[in-house]
């Protein structure tokens, strides 16, 4: 293996939870009430927590068919080498391109709300450079600085909710499933794209200290990811309506200007910044971390570390042209990504699941 | 250009060092029976070293033996060796008749059995290392006629006596410190644990120096891995001198490029005391009241050892109070430089209106206000310590008052920065550890900087920066954030809380895992049920 370091069930957990949380957390609630409405917490609590519990099963029942691979070295083994290592390249394009997408969203996001006159490129950097300066130190040190953050992380996600519950007006979320379940469905995508993005584990789940656990880890945060999307969005929809909601671009963030902790500190929002800053460089350095990682493996390498700096700047340019506008990037999340996202999340990882039970493919356990 | 440099000072350090084994000219030589020979060696080696004294006596009645003592003055207590090694052997010696009498055939045993009345001897027949064991103190006694010399243990020098320690002060608790002798040093931890299972293993480092070093542990408590680990890394170390712990700490540590310590420092002998009993390893080097523990994690930076005597309630509330100083010690200044030049609208209008009339005039922005501010804080701090004690504190606080209220006067710094940067200062006192409190102050103006160029995103960054950092931090491989991350909530017993000592059954779990449990599980005291003689009867009615 490249990186020996180990990961304890409960760190797996909190990863995934912090993987997906960080960037849903911002954009679903808008994403989902275009499409679905007020019903929108349903597509999040039902359906697509459905599919993630379903990534989560095929990609920990590969993990237990090879216990002690990642998806790249398995994949030519499954399914013979040109076929395996050209579905191995194109899952490290998908973990580079989806990591420049956040970057890019991270920037862009900072200059809407922050320091608009500060240069895109200058975030871009500095926020490549930390996870950088994560991933050269292991999966093991990344576990541990979620695990240290992620109090924080929560108290921002569920803290919101909680003060602006006074404000929550439950008519804005009645009537309940008014046009059909149509919309609801259509209004699932999004999310469910989001939330397969625990496809991350086909990577880091040799890594995991407790193998046997795996599943129950990940099934533990896709369960709890589940209940914290959908009471913000209930609570954004609660407050904005269907209407407003999927007008703002960062409906979330936007509750944070909403409520006010006693006197003292007035417009959270800097505050909920800083942690979704925390919460969003752990996203990034573990997709950059697989994709250095893939790459690595794909190439043979000993180490992956001399990789870091040459994906690292690949990141830099391609987050700066991957979309022109903010509009781009909210069809780019809402259109393609899904067809990308439903590709490499749960078609590939199921189909190689299913050729490797039935040409009764298994990794070593015993090494 | 730098691997030109490096390449110099490689060729430089591969030179043959002439003096690398010991420091004397001549060849490890056998002692012979001849005492003039041996004689003539010794002050060959001791050429005008004019604190060796020598002096030649001789042994028994009628055919005398001759003898010799060489030792350094000021190392050995003279009326000791007066009374031990040479009145019994100048004047008791002639009386001696069991064996006969005294001869240059049997002088040596006779003088080793029965005549010497000293503790600790030991034996050598190398010059080498008599000229060594003479170094460290002890006395050299040579006989005519034997092959073997005595070393006598009769060290004894001036040293500082036990005194407070300086650097920590409690409130409750003993009030002893270590002193510059190791010997001292050893008895304060051997007086706390009395257990044969505390060991304390010796090393010399230093070709010059022969500095003694000391490994103490208590054996299976302590994971036997990190103490291989500061054997190995202890016998590594190839240098010529050893003058403080300083000097190992640097040679030894996991991660050099830190501001932060790996090891914890202290001249406590209490502090060290609960260390070992936690499973940590002590590191005592000579001459320094400094020890090191090993390994250190984040809970230890925060704790003082009072907090294990004071009530459990009050120790709580003072830790937790040390973690708000440190936020404040670490973000104070670039806080206020962030929300003041970034981030206004989260203060509060009458707030905000109050800075701003304070700020009204202050030629510089906030930043450099702040930069300002901070470097003549430390420059005042360090000129506290470096004067001469007396006026050390009158300086340093009239200094502090003249600069603070003169510079608000004359509008180059607006009073709440004054505030800011005073409360920061104190704030970065509150910190018990040492090494710790200097890391913090350290790092600040970076984030400084940050927070004047990204405000609070800038802050964040360099906090993220450092917590990936002390993530990735191990001391002698156990991680330096070790109770929260890697999370073992059974250790946090003793981190932001401290649960009363009846429910701290079990020593930390990455320390001490060998021997988990130190005390019987429940042992809260109970109320006692109330007693048949007493005021049951008559409750209220008595006299």
């Amino acid at each position: 293996m490249l990186d020996q370091g180990k990961i304890s069930a409960s760190q797996l957990s909190l990863l995934l939870f912090t993987l997906v949380g960080s960037t849903a957390m911002l954009f679903i609630p808008a994403v989902t009430a275009e499409s679905a409405g007020r019903d929108g917490w349903m597509s999040i609590l039902f359906l697509s927590t459905i599919f993630g519990l379903l990534v989560a099963w095929v990609c920990t029942s590969l993990g237990q068919h090879f216990p002690r691979e990642n998806i790249i070295e398995y994949s030519p083994k499954v399914f013979g080498p040109v076929l395996g290592h050209l579905i191995s390249l194109s899952y490290i394009f998908f973990f580079i391109w989806t990591n420049a997408i956040i970057v890019g969203e991270f920037a862009d996001f900072m200059i809407a709300t922050f320091l608009p006159e500060t240069p895109r490129l200058v975030f871009v950097l500095i926020i490549v450079w930390l996870a950088a300066y994560a991933v050269r130190n292991g999966l093991e040190v990344i576990g541990r600085l979620n695990q240290f953050l992620f109090p924080l992380l929560l108290i921002s996600y569920l803290g919101l909710v909680v003060f602006v519950i006074n404000d929550i007006k439950l008519a804005n979320l009645t009537p309940v499933l008014e046009n059909g379940i149509k919309p609801v469905l259509k209004g699932s995508l999004p999310p469910s794209a989001w939330r397969g993005e625990i496809v991350l584990m086909l990577m880091i789940l040799p890594n995991l200290n407790q193998p046997a656990k795996g599943r129950k880890a990940s099934i533990y945060a896709v369960v709890f990811l589940g209940i914290v999307l959908t009471l913000n969005t209930i609570a954004t929809v609660g407050v904005f309506g269907a209407e407003l909601s999927s007008h703002l671009t960062f409906p979330y963030f936007t509750l944070a200007d909403y409520g006010q902790v006693a006197i003292v500190l007035e417009r959270m929002e800097a505050l909920v910044m800083l942690v979704w800053v925390a919460g969003l460089m752990i996203k990034i350095a573990m997709f950059y971390y697989c994709g250095v990682l893939a790459l690595a493996r794909w190439f043979n390498l000993q180490d992956y570390k001399p990789l870091i700096t040459p994906i690292g700047i690949i990141l830099i340019a391609w987050s700066s042209i991957i979309y022109e506008n903010s509009r781009e990037l909210v069809e780019l999340i809402s259109k393609t990504f899904p067809v990308y996202a439903f590709t490499f999340e749960l078609l590939i990882p199921a189909l190689l699941l299913a050729v490797a039970a039935v040409r009764k493919k298994r990794g070593g356990s015993s090494q | 250009m730098l691997r030109n440099i490096f390449k110099k000072l490689k060729k430089l350090a591969d030179r043959e060092r002439p003096y690398t084994k010991g420091e004397h000219l001549v060849e490890n030589i056998p002692l012979s029976t001849n005492l003039a020979r041996n004689i003539q060696h010794l002050k060959e080696i001791f050429q005008d070293c004019s604190d060796v004294v020598f002096r030649e006596y001789a042994i028994g009645g009628s055919k005398p033996v001759k003898a010799a003592i060489f030792y350094v003055d000021g190392l050995v207590n003279t009326s000791l060796l007066s009374d031990a090694a040479l009145n019994p052997l100048m004047v008791d010696s002639q009386w001696v008749n069991e064996f006969g009498k005294v001869n240059s055939r049997n002088a040596y045993k006779i003088v080793k059995d029965r005549l010497l009345t000293i503790g600790e001897i030991i034996e050598t027949n190398q010059v080498n290392e008599l000229a060594d064991h003479i170094m460290t103190g002890t006395t050299a006694l040579l006989l005519d006629g034997s092959e073997q010399a005595l070393i006598l243990n009769t060290r004894n020098w001036e040293s500082r006596a036990v005194e407070e320690p300086e650097t920590e002060a409690v409130v409750r608790g003993p009030r002893d410190g270590f002193t510059e002798n190791i010997r001292v040093n050893t008895a304060h931890i051997r007086r706390r644990i009395r257990t044969s299972r505390l060991k304390s293993e010796v090393m010399k480092i230093g070709t010059l120096t022969k500095t003694d070093v000391f490994i103490l542990y208590i054996k299976d408590i302590v994971d036997n891995k990190v103490v291989e680990e500061v054997r190995t890394r202890l016998s590594r170390i190839d240098t010529d001198s050893i003058l403080e712990s300083g000097y190992i700490e640097e040679f030894i540590e996991d991660e050099p490029f830190t501001p932060f310590a790996q090891m914890n420092v202290t001249e406590r002998p209490d502090k060290v005391a609960a260390g070992l009993l936690e499973g940590q390893v002590a590191i005592m080097v000579d001459n320094t009241p400094f020890v090191l523990m090993v390994p250190y994690t984040f809970p230890q930076f925060l704790s003082s050892p009072e907090d294990h005597y004071n009530r459990y309630p009050w120790a709580t509330f003072v830790r937790l109070l040390r973690i708000v100083a440190l936020i404040i010690a670490m973000l104070g200044p670039s806080v206020y430089v962030a929300i003041t030049s970034y981030h206004q609208e989260m203060i509060p209008t009458s707030l905000l209106i109050s800075i701003a009339s304070s700020r009204e005039g202050i030629p510089f922005p906030a930043f450099v206000e702040a930069i300002l501010m901070e470097v003549t804080f430390e420059i005042l701090r360090e000129a506290g310590v470096r004067l001469p004690r007396p006026i050390g504190p009158a300086i340093s606080f009239v200094g502090a008052l003249v600069i603070g209220e003169a510079a608000v006067t004359a509008k180059l710094v607006s009073p709440i920065m004054v505030v800011v940067v005073g409360l920061t200062a104190i704030a970065s006192f509150t910190i018990p550890s040492l090494e710790g409190a200097i890391a913090v102050r350290l790092i600040r103006f970076p984030i400084i900087f940050l927070a004047g160029a990204l405000g609070l995103f800038g802050i964040m960054v360099a906090l993220l920066a450092i917590l990936i950092h002390l993530c990735a931090l191990r001391s002698f491989g156990v991680p330096f954030l070790s109770p929260l991350a890697p999370l073992s909530p059974r250790d946090l017993k003793d981190s932001f809380v401290r649960f009363p000592w009846w429910a701290m059954f079990t020593r930390p779990h990455m320390t001490g895992s060998k021997e988990p449990v130190r005390q019987g599980f429940s042992q809260k005291p109970q109320t006692p049920p109330p007693r048949k003689n007493g005021n049951q009867k008559g409750g209220g009615k008595d006299a």
